[in-house]
């Protein structure tokens, strides 16, 4: 974590150190001075003890071994490591093991890799820093349109370090200046568009964001690199969302009632197109069924006709007699009236088909051979 | 003895006779409380005359200071909440050390003179200008809503901001203080007048959704009319085609009769008149005769000759 490596913990911490070496270094003077009164009567050229050297080999030996111990250390993978001399930026370290002067070195270590997230309108994770300001959590996603309407969005912003020396020395708090300047930007961008086009545009509008953001990092030298800034939730704020549902379903319905209609549109039309078809095919069957009987008609009646000429009389007489013939089997009583008297003449009844019939035999044979017929008269 | 004490005195002048300035710290010297020296602002250790002067650190990084946010009415009587946040930095420790002294009496000097600002420049302004930015243009207009979008801005939020910054840094300049920029970090309304707006928003939308479904019902209409507009023209033509068709087959026939029968009128009615009555007379015919029709004759002629 980034504020593990947070400098501004301890700016004081040099000369704590400074401090420990001077005990380490009275220390080591007072095990001196406890030497010497060890050989009082011998004389100063006497050698110490091989027990009391060994103690004070010990002393030096763990003295060298704490000043290795802090001369080295390890940069892990994704992280870089800023040298400080005498509280002054000195390099940067890679990952791995590296060295430096214990006392008048420090390294401060700072993950370069990571990517940070701030979230603003939600908190994804409970026991975050931010999260005792649930109250103001609502507030921090409500903005003002151009058109002075409130829209709500959430969203994310996503940054990694650029630059560690930047990063830990230009600009207090980075975390913070981020928030700030999310907000400011987004509401400023925000502000000076329109509701619908918020709405209708948030690819656009996270662009200039982050680009806005950006420059603005870069101009405090903030030593960080946004990596996306995402709009999550783009929204009428909760109480006016249900008639913005409303607008949705109204276009719904503007739609619906356009297929309806074109739905009974496209049931009628074919149809109505069909049947005049028909009415047109059947038109000209009657043509060509006209036009055909006429003709046969009139071929029927010319041949008809040209035998007519030759015997008008007797043909006349033949063919209103086969007619009668034809019909009046079906002829159930004939009732005659006379004109003159205008009254009702005696029917002649048949009865029954068969005598006409009979009748009618007669009469054909009567013409088939006339001189029988002259006969009876 | 003697040795260890001096020693030791000489250990403790020299540690107190050097110090160290970290990255992202100033330092200003101060003998018996008296300032001495210039400021030193590069990090790295440094030497001073031990017991008597004094390390004064101060931060060189760049500070936020973040404003409580304030309820302000606007020039057109909108109550707003404006939330304002600054990044300034100490140019001056020397200044800063002997007119604030301390980083709290910074902050409470920068809230009464930013606050004072926003709330002048606030109080003066539209709504607008402080939601909108110079930068505003037509392009973000989206077609509906208030007739609010054609004011102009004058100002905008962004020049205002640089007004604040610009009145408040005649002030704090002379602090050894200089202010980066002051940002409007939120503007919202207050509750009541928040509820206002969101009635007019929802008043807005049934507008609009009645404007949409009124549409439809227009297009549903039209789709109607056209439609039966479609059919009678569909039904009139057909029966136009079909009409003249069989008008055109009706004269044809009559020709071609016309023609044939003229040869002899008087037998075309004698034949018809036969074909007539094989037609007319069906089973169980009841036939009344007069006395003087042809057919008659014919019956007559047959009883006499029986």
């Amino acid at each position: 974590m980034p504020e593990n490596n947070n400098p501004w913990g301890g700016p004081g911490r040099k000369p704590t150190d400074l401090d420990e070496l001077i005990q380490k270094g009275l220390k080591k003077l007072f095990n001196i001075k406890q030497k010497k009164p060890g050989f009082p009567g011998n004389g100063g050229g006497t050698p110490p003890t091989p027990s009391k050297m060994n103690f004070g080999y010990l002393i030096t030996f763990l003295i060298i071994l704490f000043l290795l111990y802090q001369s080295v250390y390890q940069i892990q993978p994704g992280e870089q490591g800023v040298v400080l001399r005498f509280g002054q930026y000195y390099r940067n370290t890679p990952p791995g093991l590296n060295f430096l002067i214990p006392i008048i070195e420090k390294v401060v270590k700072v993950d370069v890799e990571s990517i940070r997230k701030e979230e603003f309108g939600f908190r994804k994770n409970i026991g975050d820093q931010f999260t005792s300001r649930n109250a103001n959590i609502d507030l921090e996603s409500l903005m003002l349109t151009a058109d002075k309407n409130v829209i709500q969005i959430n969203w994310v912003v996503q940054y990694k370090i650029r630059d560690p020396e930047h990063f830990l020395f230009n600009i207090e708090n980075p975390r913070a200046a981020v928030r700030d300047i999310s907000e400011s930007v987004l509401r400023r961008l925000v502000g000076n568009r329109d509701f619908n086009f918020v709405l209708d545009n948030r690819g656009e509008l996270a662009n200039s964001t982050q680009k806005e953001m950006q420059e603005l990092l870069n101009k405090y030298s903030s030593g960080l690199q946004l990596v996306v800034v995402q709009l999550l939730d783009v929204n009428p704020p909760d109480p006016v969302r249900p008639s913005f549902n409303d607008v949705n379903e109204a276009d719904q319905d503007k739609i619906r009632l356009g297929n309806e209609a074109e739905k009974l549109s496209n049931e009628k039309l074919p149809k109505a197109l069909g049947q005049a078809k028909r009415l047109i095919e059947e038109a000209q069957g009657y043509a060509i069924e006209r036009t055909n009987n006429s003709k046969g008609d009139v071929a029927r009646f010319n041949s008809i006709y040209k035998e007519y000429k030759n015997a008008k009389k007797v043909t006349r007489t033949r063919m209103y007699i086969e007619t009668i013939k034809d019909v009046f089997p079906n002829i159930k009583e004939i009732i005659m009236l006379d004109k003159g008297k205008g009254g009702m003449i005696p029917i002649i009844n048949f009865g029954n088909a068969q005598g006409l019939d009979d009748l009618l035999k007669e009469d054909t044979r009567d013409r088939r051979s006339q001189t029988s017929s002259k006969e009876l008269k | 003895m003697k040795l260890v004490v001096f020693i030791l005195i000489l250990l403790f002048i020299g540690y107190n006779s050097v110090y160290v300035v970290n990255e992202g710290q100033q330092v200003i010297l101060t003998q018996f409380g008296e300032p001495v020296g210039t400021k030193v602002v590069d990090a790295g250790l440094y030497f001073k005359i031990p017991m008597i002067q004094k390390v004064n650190y101060f931060d060189k990084r760049i500070l936020k200071w973040d404003g409580e946010p304030n309820e302000i009415p606007t020039n057109d009587k909108m109550f707003i909440w404006v939330d304002t946040t600054a990044r300034w930095k100490i140019v001056d420790p020397l200044l800063f050390w002997q007119r604030l002294k301390t980083m709290n009496r910074a902050t409470l000097t920068m809230d009464d003179l930013i606050n004072g600002a926003v709330r002048d420049f606030v109080t003066k302004n539209n709504l607008a200008e402080i939601i909108r930015s110079s930068d505003w243009n037509e392009a973000y207009v989206s077609s509906t809503e208030s007739a609010t979008r054609k004011e102009k801005i004058l100002i905008g939020r962004d020049q205002f901001s640089q007004l604040v910054l610009d009145n408040v840094s005649k002030i704090t300049n002379g602090f050894g203080i200089e202010i980066l920029d002051v940002l409007v970090k939120r503007v919202n309304y207050t509750n009541q007048v928040r509820e206002k707006v969101y009635s007019r928003m929802i008043s807005e939308r049934e507008r609009i959704a009645a404007q949409k479904r009124s549409e439809g019902e227009a297009k549903k209409a039209e789709i109607l009319g056209e439609m039966a507009r479609r059919l009678k023209e569909i039904q009139s033509q057909a029966y136009l085609e079909a009409e003249t068709i069989r008008g055109t087959a009706d004269a044809k026939a009559t020709a071609i009769y016309g023609k044939a029968y003229n040869k002899d009128p008087e037998f075309y009615a004698f034949i018809t008149t036969l074909d007539g009555y094989k037609k007319i007379i069906g089973n169980n015919t009841k036939l009344i005769i007069q006395s003087d029709a042809p057919l008659y004759k014919y019956l007559k002629d047959f009883n006499k000759g029986f």
